[in-house]
């Protein structure tokens, strides 16, 4: 596939606005890195806890990471739109 | 050299989006929540023991590496082929054909894997009732029954099967719901055992396992989230329906999150149940729950219902049922699509990108991909089938993650993202190694998947010597064609007019013709081409050709009656979304359609699609059925309801011929009212005509009111319709927007009527707020009157 072809789909941004977008994600990184460090403790905890308590935290753990990446991860794609669409009207 | 006005008049193909947010995290969900859970609980537990809780979360978040990228590249590149297109722009040469072939490979083996566990899922079934299938049980049984399964989801997708699509949301719901019953028995059950933490840490009888909750360590661990990838896979769907989601810059990459939030809990929980619930039967020869689970293999998920809930086997049966079946239909469609896609590409042989005339399916693709599910399903055992599927997607999702990097390096300066992956390359990377890693682990637990793996990817690369980068070069030299698309001017009244038969054109283009009359504007003429709901609308590229001679025809038509018509083609899976979106891209005024006067769907008003239309096209809307011959001579308006009455001087009257001839309003009323009732509404009506004319000047326009004739007659207004149609040479039937929304108010008595009127007949919705066609003030006078008047 070509520039050309991905023209065609219609997917590329207009010609004059190409360079101009700054590609930084939109994504709360320390958000980010806090949700990982907890799923991360959850999954150690899970298996060190051999079938007992400590495994059960570390389940909860892991679910609770998993929902607050998700939130994060909706709310940049929110804020990455936006960003988008006001670039595109040129604001 | 073309001329401005001829290249106007080029047909430009276009696609609809259909696909919400809801709908399309729906398919991910579909996609994931299925067949691998139900059919490889079982085995995985035999590896991870009660860690299998464990291995799904890590499972997890291995997932959501690649989901990232997923979502990244969704957003960007939203069209279908998802993973497959995307190595193909990211990675050179033969690695955009390896991701095909292994795309291909990975997706039919999943369906001979969800064949087998509808086999095994069906004796279950059969089991709970005594039931024997000739004598045969086990192993030979599940194969003699993935074949049949696989035969008929090839038959039924040849044909076309649109309702398993349209039937997705439900088949959805439904799987959720059986698991949902699964783990919510299943917690009732462990928390009124206050032991059951001891399931999750057993005691080892066998010096070759561990005591506790990884028998088998991490490898065991590691080994189950090998086998069970394949239930996490289901994102990658999300992505190859990207052409057709609504707003995929948004949606496909939240779709991705959200499907990922709702299962891989939900897999957690599962485990979580399969092992803490189960109470092991005085008969087992194993020592503890996850064994027992482990020895029930494929069926696993099942038999666990069977032992802690009532009537478990049997409804849980029927989710393994359901949820193969349901994932044998997507993998069927979605390997048909993969190698229907590279024989497009020439990168397989050009029988595999036919389409068959009637159907519009890829037939041929279709049925070599029906064998080799059948290839596989015959011909190794369930584990391995697994594995292998297991190998190739990760390997496919590998080459994905090295496209991220280039795609973003080469054209993301020019792409528009709704979602861009954090801490940029490393989270690909991580994806990468993560992959191969788990990948090159599975060799432990099935060297055989491999073997197989090696020699599938062996063929392709000699295939690709051989065959597909002699054709690739031949197809980079030959020349693209491009259609240049109309200019539509959306601040101009115009009308479109759908075209589908070129017989019946003529008949909508008078009307159309006689709307532009009194507001002149544009004429836009609309053919749509269908596809099946299980192809890419970009299939229906390939017929533009096609219907070219009947959009030619009914411009030469329009052109005929000294219009300049604006032609438009465009691709749907329902004639109503092609509709609805070209409406909302020009503006259009009026939609004319024509109607055969027949009704498929008894909920409908007048059909799923004019009825779609209808409510949610913001355009005034006229539906024509007969032979209209226009301007008419007598025009017979029933009114029902009051603001029927503005199709008199809307509608009605610009139809009206300039001499003879007359309109009737005719309002049937209950037989019961008084004469002192009946008089007081004729002299509402005709007060009110009397306004109409006075404010708008109707005598000027040569159109005066003692040419509208009002009638109240008394009876069944279907009956008193359609006798007095008799003497008319077309009837207008109105609504209001409430009355076709609620369908209450004209409802079936318009198919009644429709059905049983011989005179032509046109149905109308005229759309307050944009109307520029008539006198819209009067919209409001009309509610105001409460009920109709005599003459």
């Amino acid at each position: 596939m070509s520039i050309k072809d991905l023209k065609e789909m219609g997917i590329l941004l207009p010609e004059e606005k190409w360079g101009q977008f700054d590609l930084h994600t939109s994504v709360n990184k320390p958000q980010l890195v806090g949700a990982g460090i907890l799923a991360l403790i959850g999954s150690v905890l899970g298996y060190a806890g051999n079938g007992g308590t400590f495994t059960w935290i570390g389940v909860m753990l892991f679910f609770v990471s998993l929902g607050w990446f998700t939130v994060i991860s909706v709310k940049a794609i929110n804020k990455q739109n936006e960003e988008i669409e006001d670039f595109l009207r040129g604001k | 050299m073309a001329t401005e006005s001829s290249q106007a008049q080029q047909p430009h193909t276009d696609l609809s989006r259909d696909l919400s947010l809801f709908d399309i995290t729906m398919v991910g969900v579909a996609g994931m929540i299925g067949a691998g859970i139900f059919v490889l609980t079982g085995h995985a537990a035999g590896v991870a023991g009660p860690a299998l809780i464990l291995a799904f979360a890590l499972n997890g978040i291995v997932t959501v590496f690649t989901g990232m990228v997923y979502a990244e590249l969704g957003s960007a590149i939203p069209e279908a082929g998802g993973g497959y297109l995307w190595v193909k722009e990211g990675l050179p040469g033969s690695n955009a054909f390896l991701a095909g072939w292994m795309s291909w490979f990975a997706h039919a083996v999943a369906g001979s894997l969800y064949a087998l566990g509808f086999g095994a899922y069906l004796e279950l079934f059969l089991q709970q009732f005594g039931i024997s299938v000739f004598g045969l049980h086990g192993n030979v049984l599940h194969k003699v029954l993935a074949t049949l399964i696989i035969i008929t989801f090839v038959y039924i997708n040849y044909r076309g099967a649109t309702e398993m699509g349209k039937m997705g949301n439900i088949v959805t719901m439904a799987k959720l719901l059986v698991i949902g019953l699964f783990v919510a028995c299943g917690l009732a059950v462990i928390f009124k055992n206050p032991d059951f933490l001891a399931k999750f840490s057993p005691p080892s009888f066998d010096p070759g396992i561990r005591p506790g909750f990884a028998p088998y360590g991490i490898s065991g661990i590691i080994m189950a989230m090998g086998l069970t990838f394949i239930a996490f896979e289901g994102y990658e769907i999300i992505v190859q329906a990207g052409e057709e989601v609504k707003n995929p810059r948004r949606n496909i990459p939240k779709a991705v999150f959200l499907a990922l939030a709702i299962v891989v809990p939900l897999y957690m929980l599962v485990a979580f149940v399969s092992v803490g619930a189960v109470t092991l039967p005085p008969d087992s020869t194993q020592p503890t729950t996850w064994q027992w689970l482990a020895e029930q293999k494929e069926v696993g998920l099942g038999q666990a219902a069977g032992n802690f809930m009532p009537f478990g086997a049997i409804i849980m049966s029927l989710g393994g049922l359901l949820s193969t079946m349901s994932a044998l239909n997507a993998t069927t469609y979605s390997s048909t699509r993969v190698s229907f896609a590279m024989g497009r590409d020439h990168n397989l042989p050009d029988m595999f990108g036919l389409v068959h005339p009637r159907t519009r399916i890829p037939h041929i693709a279709l049925l070599l991909s029906g064998l080799l599910m059948i290839v596989m399903a015959v011909g190794a055992p369930i584990k391995h089938v697994a594995s292998a599927t297991d190998i190739m997607f990760l390997l496919l999702f590998l080459q994905v993650n090295v496209a991220v990097i280039t795609i973003r390096k080469r054209y993301g300066d020019k792409l528009s993202y709704g979602y861009l992956t954090p801490f940029f390359p490393y989270v690909p990377i991580l994806g990468i190694i993560t992959k191969f890693f788990i990948a090159v682990f599975m060799f432990n637990y099935s060297p055989l998947a491999w073997y197989v793996a090696i020699g599938w990817i062996g063929a392709g690369v000699l295939i690709y010597r051989l065959y597909g980068a002699k054709r690739q070069r031949e197809k980079e030299i030959t020349p693209v064609v491009i259609e240049e698309r109309a200019r539509i001017d959306r601040e101009r009244f115009s009308v479109l007019v759908a075209v589908g038969h070129p017989q019946r054109s003529g008949n909508l283009l008078t009307v159309a013709g006689s709307i532009l009359q009194v507001e002149p504007g544009d004429l836009m003429l609309l053919h749509v081409i269908t596809v099946p709901d299980q192809l890419p609308v970009s299939v229906g590229r390939d017929f533009v050709d096609e219907v070219r001679p009947t959009i030619d025809q009914a411009a030469r038509q329009a052109e005929g009656m000294g219009m300049s018509p604006t032609c438009l083609v465009r691709v749907g899976h329902r004639p109503a979304d092609a509709i609805i979106d070209t409406v909302e891209e020009t503006q259009a005024n009026f939609v004319v359609l024509g109607w055969q006067g027949r009704v498929s769907d008894p909920q409908t008003l007048i059909g799923t699609n004019i009825d779609r239309i209808v409510k949610e096209a913001h355009a005034n809307v006229v539906v024509v059925r007969g032979d209209v011959t226009l301007p008419a001579g007598r025009i017979l308006v029933p009114v029902q309801h009051p603001a029927h009455g503005h199709l008199v001087s809307q509608f009605a009257t610009p139809l009206l011929g300039p001499e003879e001839g007359y309109i009737e309003m005719l309002h049937v009323v209950d037989p019961q009212l008084s004469p002192h009732e009946r008089a007081q509404r004729a002299a509402t009506l005709r007060d009110a005509l009397r306004r109409l004319h006075d404010e708008e000047e109707m005598a000027a326009n040569e159109r005066p009111q003692r040419r509208v004739r009002i009638r109240i007659a008394a009876g069944d207004v279907v009956e008193e319709v359609v006798r007095r149609s008799e003497d008319f040479d077309l009837v207008i039937l109105g609504a209001s927007r409430e009355s076709w929304i609620r369908r209450t108010l004209w409802g079936n008595k318009t198919q009644r009527i429709a059905a049983r009127i011989q005179c032509p007949l046109m149905l109308v919705n005229l759309r307050a707020g944009r109307l520029k066609f008539g006198v819209s003030k009067f919209f409001q006078f009309f509610w105001d009157i409460h009920e109709g008047v005599e003459e």
